[in-house]
């Protein structure tokens, strides 16, 4: 195989993640490899040939390169669920418990207490397998992690629909609140963490190759 | 063993193939491609710092030990040593 088409085949194989760089490392091993071997008086295209043998299989060194970049990608993903997370704390408590105007019923209303108690159960749940991913995470436990973040980011989309239905109802229940802008904005920045930390997971699973 | 390799002062893949192939006398025989995934992770963790470099006209990224990979360095020689003691005294 010629080094052009060698290195044709490996970037079609590689993910987004450092491709371009680990092309051209490539392809600077690849032609010194083939220059050392034409000095040696080697044929030109048998060099070639002999370069890209040497280098390995292209699934091989693709599938190695994949798992690298998967591990990594999993690391960040667990990172952005965790800073997910402790965002989550806006809009739960600490935002109508202490800057909306005081409310006004004597007994709060049932729906309401079983909204914030869900979505702090649901909140704590989706802390639990953040944690669990994170440790995972960093002693190399990938499927692991990846079960653990993809738990904990269903269950923070969960917290926020709660957090948001308990946030709807404080608002209408309490008159001259004005804090809607924050409370949605809080929750907007939830959801757009967790949709990257989403998005970091289904990518870490992708950069997996086929064994 | 690819930290140990950078011991002696940076190098370029191309070379650290090279220098892990002489020292094991062709013990690791491995597809060489394989070598650059598990730099990256070294450089990932800290331990490695890398830069592009032109060279007679040839671009190479080339690989040195942080201060970080040099202490990993010298814990796991020092890790491994006492392994192969022990597993000496052991088969002996």
């Amino acid at each position: 195989m010629t080094i052009e088409a060698y290195l044709r085949e490996l970037g079609r194989l590689l993910p987004s993640t450092r491709r371009t760089r680990f092309l051209r490392e490539a392809e600077s091993h690849l032609r010194e490899t083939a220059a050392a071997l034409v000095a040696k008086g080697v044929e030109p295209g048998e060099a070639e040939r002999r370069a890209t043998e040497a280098f390995g299989p292209v699934e091989v060194v693709a599938r190695a390169f994949c798992e690298e970049s998967a591990r990594h990608a999993t690391r960040r993903a667990t990172v952005l669920t965790l800073g997910a997370l402790i965002l989550l704390v806006l809009p739960l408590y600490g935002i109508p418990e202490n800057t909306l105007p005081p409310a006004t019923w004597a007994v709060k209303p049932a729906d309401l207490a079983w909204a914030q108690q869900l979505a702090t159960g649901l909140w704590l749940a989706s802390l639990a397998f953040g944690v669990v991913a994170v440790t995972a995470a960093v002693f190399d436990r990938a499927p692991l992690a990846r079960a653990g973040l993809a738990l904990a980011v269903a269950a923070g989309a969960a917290s926020c629909l709660a957090a948001g239905y308990a946030a709807a109802r404080w608002l209408g229940e309490v008159p001259g609140s004005e804090a809607s802008a924050v409370l949605g904005g809080s929750g907007a920045v939830a959801l757009l963490a967790f949709a990257g930390a989403g998005l970091a997971w289904a990518t870490s699973k992708r950069e997996h190759l086929p064994r | 063993m690819l930290l140990a390799t950078l011991q002696g002062g940076p190098a370029h893949g191309y070379r650290i193939v090279e220098l892990l192939r002489e020292r094991s006398s062709g013990t690791f025989e491995l597809a060489e491609g394989t070598v650059y995934p598990a730099l990256h992770r070294l450089e990932r963790e800290g331990l490695l710092l890398s830069r592009w470099e032109v060279v007679s006209g040839r671009r190479r990224r080339i690989y040195r030990l942080s201060r970080r990979g040099e202490s990993t360095l010298a814990r796991r020689r020092r890790q491994w040593f006492e392994l192969a003691d022990a597993m000496k005294e052991v088969l002996a």
